[in-house]
């Protein structure tokens, strides 16, 4: 009997220990996992990792409100930073005030979210094959994205890391800030080979439009070229895509920030967000990554103070980006008046058309209104319209490739530079540019203020112009110092990279 | 009027059925003195030693209860009048265990007294066994269930708050059914820092579903050699529970009931009042600040705070049947709890139902077999609280007095706009319109409001069982195999109706949402023990091995366009389907172990003990999954030694010296595959035509090398009984170093991906605890009193970070100041933000500092705090952020008293902590118009000379409210009981055939001391930014009456 006993217990007993030692045991399967060494092999696979890298360059609000194009436009004197007060998004409040430092969250996020766009993109140029038409055309398109981040991070931060792979864990600490010319020679490589892959924009079918084309890649190569003042060959770049007759200008700025406007004659890069994800209180995904552009709701006038004009659709918002009077000057300047008025709008405009603002004194405001990346209600959708803006962001229209042409042709071909500027004036129903000599660069200057404000573009402008330091001096800007933005004090410490100059 | 509401037809059932249970109670009390009959008897007889066999003298007999007592002279005889039939003989002698005997009837009654048993020779449960306590080698303390049977706490976790050194409580909150912080001996990890539950021998998820009513003892196993057979997982030491089970040839039934009112000292935070916020915020410049004649139209305006608090009910209700036969015991259990909210009412209610079965049979004389099967059932309704974005309760804190609870008259311009404008405000019971802030707006509103909205309720099944089998294979080796079911069910729903407080708080659409947690887990232990004894060697041998797979199935869903705006609409099948959202998740996470120990003891004199454990978790790597933990430990009573001298042995009787050393492991904050690099998908990208495209990515970084987070600790201890162990030390030093602290990885940003989790960490918890009791027996004169203490000392310090980060980040306060950090030399998670030295006086003051210091960036005005510039940059940025003050306290203590007088008992119950800082997390630095705590106005600065301790009227300088002066200190010491208690009479008991009854009437958690300024000291404690109080759920004192009784 004892030994029956002892027999059955330690049967027992060992049967445990071997089922407790079995490998299959302790090997779970990962919901939601599939292993990357496996995928990256199909043209469905690789049309979704593409698509993952635009997916990335959307996230502009992701966890922590981090916009690359609020940081550009903030860093300018087209406007201020608004908001509630003082404390509303600190990271954004002292970029405005060129209080910024290393530690700036907006800047560290707006960094990553540039290098996880690159690390995605890489995975896609290392790992797929071009064996079929459609994997050759979504690697060219991967090199695009990858180009275009490249582009902001060399122009906004200097000398970079110059990631194309995998880095392993032991150079966490040991990869270089390349020099700029390096990054450049990268973003020309990547564009070159991309636009002999890529179709025109007009290749694409009407769902495919949001993806980069050749255009894009000429007008990103040629811009590439310009800021680095390789003058005629950015002008052979951006006659490409002007002669390319796949774009035209629109007829009005409204027009080309409308909803119809989107993906339209003027689009060359557009990051797409959507307005019929039906986001309301209970189900927006705060913190996670939305589908809808709320950037624009950030950048509404200040619903605490603002009554809409009966006929307008400018919805209020949450009164991020205040225009400057000196935006307003700019216009007034310029005559256009339906520029002005589809880009900016003053109080005075708002109470005339039966509108109100009652906070005459707040912070930041001086006394006007942003309306290029409006809140306007028809670009929003149900069943709450503060989050539901669908609005995408214009990279690239075609104004700016030609108002860069102009630029870049200006020294040698002073008609066909007031050519392409007169393209856009005549649409903007103002006169002729007939000056010449400096006068045509400053009218340039002038032209890419008015056309292309609150688009994210003009500090780049000012910095590359070398006039940085007299246009944004009283603002805060510090010569030697600010025309970087900081390497973010996290890549500092972790990355052991060297800090840009004066921070 | 609002109160009035929050006193459901439910509760008032109970109510009433509490009422006639104590009528019944009253009556039969009445009925049994009714029938008593007065009529003296004598009773005598001689009283001996067990162990000596002489008679002793001047032993006390009393009758219980009763005004008479006597001795017994010098051969050991008494005799003593009885007033009446069913009095209680009470025997008590100095260092002999007390004795009772009803007696009947006159006669001759003898009585046999032995020795108080030490507290020496009390048993331990110890992991997969038990040990007598005088041969333990470890840290282990212990609590009893006659300390828990009068708690009021709702978890079991807080009654143990100040009973145990080293062992810190912290509530989430104060609302009922909220979690707790349980650490021990510090701060060892950054994210999973609780130690893991053993109940009845079975790992358990939570204790959350236990009624403290059920317990018979808890361990805590502090030191690592003790926790280190539990090594998978038990870095942060383990609490094992045991629960009641019946005594053989008995049957008992057990009745207590506990009825509470809580509430909260008036004024536990003081915020300005009307005019006070006015001058405050005009003399701040605060845009869209009230005028002097809005706070003439309102006087003092709204106190908040004052509107929301209310008393609310609670209680707890128990019975249970224990007994057994001789080969059979039983307990079968049963609890009610209910607890509302001092804010919210209901909509802060929290229910839980338990039903216990344990059982134990001796099937063979070979054989016991036995379940221990508990289900529980609990129901949460909940408001939003401790964060300061707008929840209900950081809302009732910083709204503007101005506002009032509702318009009972005409409506105001900014509230008529809304009405015309379409705006959905709410309306009160009465159908007022509930006040609507024209001055602060964000994500607050009204509070009164936002707890009438308040739709939600979780509700959780909870199955936790187990069967065991107890085989005696041959003399001195038993082996036992155990399954354990720990099965949740939790269920939730909620919704939100349309509501409009401003343009940043407002609803428009009414949504709802439904969410299904399940978490199946099942754990088999087999193991075998072996005792032998060879003269004075004995040993006792262990070895076995344990599997575990947990389940989780998790589900959620949202949807919005309630049909109408009631309860039974609000579900998803009563909106279109294209509205509905979906999310689900399912996935298994398993461990397998190998363990052994031995235990030796030469004579109950030299103690030795060594374990090792193998552990395997399918979280880590393929490679790493399997770690080894091994411990020592030993012991010396060295008053059992021949040259222990004569002289200390009369008043030491015991004294051990132990140490150990242990090796834990902890896996409890990663997830399944935090280490593999695989693709993703999930995502969308809008498309050129309206619809959407999907997206797949890599979701993060590979980490092969991730292993076991490990925890070290070295303890020494002493312990020592004297006269007779009636007083007891307790003296441990430790160190705890926790290695390859499981962080969130922080490769470099260009990297371009994230890693989920690395081993990049340690950290070092080191300190001493102290632990005193003293215990006299009741005198002649029936006075008995007991005198417990314990403090600990903890240092808490992370001695290592991976060079790659150096500084972690944790959590933060309103919408960018990152509070919380962890680098090296400093305490993990200490507060880091704005050092300041001082106000600016004068304007010349601040030229003279600028001129000096050469700093930029910072525009003081006079009245500003001086902000130094740490990093020396000459610029006043967020990179001068350094530490301003540290979560931990320095110490934490409890005591207690407990007194007795013939019938009577009273019991002081003390606990606190000192040193520990607290962030005030309220005052967010982007909603100037915020109310803001009354000193804040009574100390502010009002010209030069005024003050150099506090600011200037300011509602948004960053170098104020992102600083040191929104750092205070947190000690506190809190009066956690004091209870009258009266044990009924035997006479009375007699007639009623009880065993014993006792009622008392109990203040908890009653009185508070602390010099912290803001809502409540305890609550701040947020997983990665502790210490940070955010505008929280006070912890409700609570006045309460209770009963319990046997039969």
């Amino acid at each position: 009997m004892k030994k029956s006993l002892i027999k059955i217990a330690f049967i027992f007993f060992l049967t445990t220990l071997i089922a407790a030692g079995c490998k299959k045991f302790l090997s779970n399967e990962v919901p939601g996992a599939y292993p990357e060494e496996d995928f990256y092999k199909t043209d469905a696979d690789v049309t979704q990792a593409v698509t993952g890298v635009y997916d990335m360059m959307q996230a502009h609000y992701n966890s922590s409100w981090a916009s690359l194009f609020m940081i550009k436009s903030l860093l300018t004197d087209e406007s201020n930073a608004g908001g509630s007060d003082a404390g509303d998004q600190p990271g954004y409040q002292t970029l405005d005030d060129y209080t910024h430092d290393a530690t700036n969250d907006k800047v560290r996020d707006a960094w990553r979210m540039c290098y996880y766009a690159i690390f995605r993109a890489n995975k896609v140029i290392s790992r797929s094959d071009d064996l079929t038409p459609l994997r050759k055309r979504l690697i060219a398109e991967a090199k695009v994205l990858r180009a275009y981040n490249y582009f902001e991070l060399v122009t906004l931060w200097g000398d970079i890391p110059l990631v194309l792979a995998d880095i392993p864990p032991s150079q966490f600490t040991s990869t270089p800030r390349a020099p700029k010319a390096d990054v450049y020679k990268q973003i020309e490589k990547d564009l070159a080979e991309a636009s002999t892959v890529l179709p025109l924009k007009t290749g694409y079918s009407l769902t495919d439009r949001f993806r980069v084309s050749k255009g894009t890649a000429q007008a990103l190569l040629g811009k590439a070229l310009l800021f680095q003042q390789k003058w005629a060959e950015a002008g052979t770049q951006f006659d490409l895509v002007i002669n390319s007759g796949v774009y035209s200008v629109a007829p009005s700025v409204a027009a080309a920030f409308s909803q119809q406007g989107e993906f339209g004659q003027e689009s060359i890069f557009e990051i797409s967000y959507a307005s019929n994800r039906s986001y309301d209180w209970g189900n927006f995904p705060w913190g996670a990554a939305p589908e809808s552009n709320i950037h624009v709701q950030l950048m509404g006038p200040r619903g605490d103070y603002y009554t809409k004009a009966p006929a307008d659709s400018l919805a209020a918002g949450w009164g991020f980006i205040r225009p400057k009077q000196k935006m307003w000057n700019a216009f007034i300047a310029d005559g256009s008046v339906d520029r002005r008025m589809q880009s900016i709008m003053s109080q005075a405009e708002l109470v005339a058309a039966g509108g109100n603002w009652t906070a005459p004194n707040d912070r930041d405001y001086e006394g006007f209104f942003q309306r290029k990346y409006g809140s306007f209600s028809n670009h929003t959708g149900a069943p709450i319209g503060e989050l539901n803006y669908g609005t995408n962001w214009r990279h690239i229209r075609y104004s700016d490739v030609l108002l860069m042409a102009a630029e870049a042709w200006y020294r040698t071909d002073e008609t066909k530079a007031r050519g392409y500027m007169n393209q856009i004036r005549q649409k903007r129903a103002v006169a002729d540019i007939t000056a010449t000599g400096p006068a045509l660069f400053d009218a340039i200057v002038r032209e890419r203020q008015v056309e292309l404000a609150f688009e994210g573009v003009r500090f780049q402008d000012l910095v590359r112009w070398g006039k940085a330091s007299a246009e944004l001096g009283t603002l805060g800007f510090t010569p030697g110092k600010h025309e970087l933005l900081p390497i973010p004090d996290f890549d500092v410490k972790t990355g052991k990279l060297p800090q840009n100059p004066g921070f | 009027m609002f109160a009035k509401n929050l006193f459901s037809n439910q509760t008032k059932r109970l109510h009433m059925k509490l009422k006639t249970a104590f009528l019944l109670w009253a009556f039969m009390c009445i009925l049994g003195m009714h029938k008593a009959t007065a009529q003296n008897f004598s009773v005598s007889g001689k009283v001996t030693s067990q162990t000596t066999n002489e008679p002793l003298a001047g032993v006390t007999v009393s009758i219980k209860g009763a005004n008479v007592a006597t001795a017994t002279d010098k051969d050991g005889n008494y005799s003593i009048s009885v007033p009446k039939k069913g009095s209680i003989l009470l025997i008590t002698f100095m260092g002999m265990e007390a004795q009772e005997l009803t007696v009947n009837e006159p006669g001759t009654q003898n009585f046999t007294l032995v020795q108080v048993k030490g507290t020496m020779d009390e048993v331990v449960i110890i992991g997969y066994g038990q040990q007598k306590k005088s041969l333990l080698t470890g840290a282990i303390s212990s609590v009893k269930a006659d300390q828990l049977t009068t708690v009021s706490n709702t978890r079991v976790e807080q009654a143990l708050q100040g009973r145990v050194a080293g062992v810190t409580i912290s509530p989430q909150s104060g609302q009922p059914g909220a979690g707790l912080s349980v650490k021990i001996r510090g701060t060892a990890s950054n994210d999973n820092t609780g130690p893991i539950y053993v109940i009845d021998g079975i790992k358990s998820g939570g204790i959350e579903s236990l009624d403290p009513s059920e317990i018979a003892s808890i361990e805590i196993l502090k030191d690592g050699a003790s926790a280190a057979i539990y090594g998978s997982e038990g870095s942060n030491g383990v609490i094992m529970i045991t629960t009641k089970s019946g005594k053989r040839n008995s049957g008992e039934i057990t009745y207590s009931a506990q009825y509470g009112s809580q509430s909260v000292k008036d004024n536990y935070i003081k915020m300005m009042n009307a005019p006070q916020y006015q001058q405050y915020l005009a003399e701040a410049g605060v845009n869209g600040a009230p005028t002097l004649a809005d706070v003439a139209a309102v006087g003092n305006g709204t106190d908040w705070i004052n509107e929301v608090i209310q008393t609310a009910p609670q209680q707890h209700h128990s019975l249970s049947f224990s007994g057994g036969g001789e080969k059979s015991t039983y307990y079968i259990g049963g609890n009610i709890f209910r607890q509302d909210g001092i804010v919210g009412g209901e909509k802060a209610q929290f229910n839980r139902y338990t039903v216990r079965l344990n059982s134990d049979h001796k099937v063979k004389n070979w054989l016991t077999v036995g379940e221990r099967v508990s289900f529980s059932h609990h129901t949460r309704r909940a408001i939003s609280d401790n964060t300061e974005f707008g929840s209900i309760l950081s809302s009732a804190v910083v709204m503007d007095p101005l506002t009032p609870t509702v318009y009972t008259g005409s409506l105001p311009t900014h509230v008529q706009n809304a009405i015309t404008a379409g705006k959905p405000l709410r309306r009160d019971a009465n159908g007022n319109y509930y006040g609507i802030s024209n001055f602060l707006r964000g994500e607050y509103g009204n509070p009164l409001a936002r707890i009438e909205m308040a739709k939600g309720q979780n509700v959780q099944n909870k199955i936790f069982a187990n069967v065991f089998a107890d085989i005696d294979i041959m003399k001195g080796l038993k082996f036992t195999s155990r399954f354990g079911i720990d099965a949740a069910f939790q269920t939730g729903h909620g919704w939100s109706p349309t509501f409009w407080f401003s343009d940043e708080s407002q609803n428009t659409i009414a949504n709802g949402n439904d969410y299904s947690n399940t978490w199946t887990s099942w754990l088999l232990e087999n193991f075998a023990t072996y005792n032998k004894s060879i003269r004075n060697h004995n040993f006792t041998l262990l070895a076995g091995a344990s599997q575990q797979k947990n389940h989780e199935v998790h589900m959620g869903g949202s949807y919005s366009g309630l049909f109408k705006e009631e309860d039974k609409f609000s579900y998803a099948d009563f909106v279109p389907d294209a509205v509905d959202r979906i999310g689900s998740i399912a996935f298994d996470v398993t461990a397998a172990s190998f363990y052994g120990r031995l235990l030796y003891d030469y004579s109950g004199k030299y103690l030795f003990s060594a374990s090792v454990r193998r552990d395997g978790s399918s979280k880590l790597p393929p490679d790493n999954r399997w770690r080894t933990f091994s411990a020592f430990s030993a012991g010396w009573v060295f008053t059992k030694e021949n040259f222990f001298p004569q002289m200390l042995a009369r008043h030491i009787n015991y004294g051990k010296l132990r140490g150990s050393w242990g090796q834990n492991g902890n896996v409890g904050s990663l997830n399944l595959a935090d280490y593999l690099n695989a693709i993703g998908s999930g995502a969308i990208y809008p498309d050129g035509n309206g619809g959407f495209v999907v997206a797949a990515y890599p979701l993060r970084l590979a980490n092969d090398e991730l292993v076991w987070e490990n925890g070290e600790q070295f303890d020494i201890g002493l312990d020592i009984g004297m006269f007779g162990s009636k007083l007891n030390l307790t003296v441990d030093y430790y160190k705890k170093t926790t290695k390859d602290l499981l962080l969130r990885g922080v490769p470099p940003l260009f990297v371009g991906a994230g890693l989920d989790r690395v081993n990049a960490g340690n950290v070092v918890n080191k300190g001493w605890e102290f632990d005193a009791s003293y215990k006299n027996m009741p005198k002649r004169n029936g006075f008995g009193y007991e005198i417990g203490g314990n403090i600990s000392f903890n240092n808490n310090e992370v001695t290592y970070l991976d060079p790659n980060s150096p500084l972690v980040e944790g959590g933060g306060v309103g919408t960018g100041w990152v509070t919380s950090y962890m680098k090296v030399g400093e305490p993990i998670w200490y507060f880091s933000g704005y050092k300041t030295a001082g106000i600016f006086q004068t304007q010349q003051e601040i030229s003279d500092y600028i001129t000096k210091t050469g700093i930029t960036g910072y525009n003081p005005k006079p009245g500003d705090p001086i902000v130094v510039d740490v990093n020396g940059d000459k610029l006043i940025s967020p990179g001068d952020h350094t530490k301003i003050g540290s979560p931990h306290p320095k110490f934490s203590y409890g005591g207690r008293v407990n007194l007795s007088y013939k019938g009577l008992d009273l019991t002081v119950f003390i606990q606190g902590q000192h040193g520990n800082d607290v962030l005030m997390g309220f005052n967010r630095l982007d909603r100037a118009t915020a109310n803001k705590p009354e000193f804040f106005f009574n100390n502010r600065w009002t010209g030069a000379g005024s003050t150099n301790k506090w600011f200037r009227a300011d509602a948004t300088n960053p170098y104020i409210y992102n600083s040191d002066l929104m750092v205070f200190d947190g000690s506190f010491m809190k009066i956690r009981q004091l209870q009258l208690g009266y044990t009924i009479p035997g006479n009375i008991l007699n007639k009623i055939r009880s065993k014993g009854a006792r009622v008392y009437v109990s203040l908890d958690d009653f009185f508070t001391f602390s010099k912290y300024p803001g809502v409540d000291p305890e609550i701040s404690n947020n997983g990665n930014s502790p210490g940070v109080e955010r505008g929280g759920y006070p912890i409700p004192r609570k006045a309460m009456v209770g009963l319990s009784v046997t039969f």
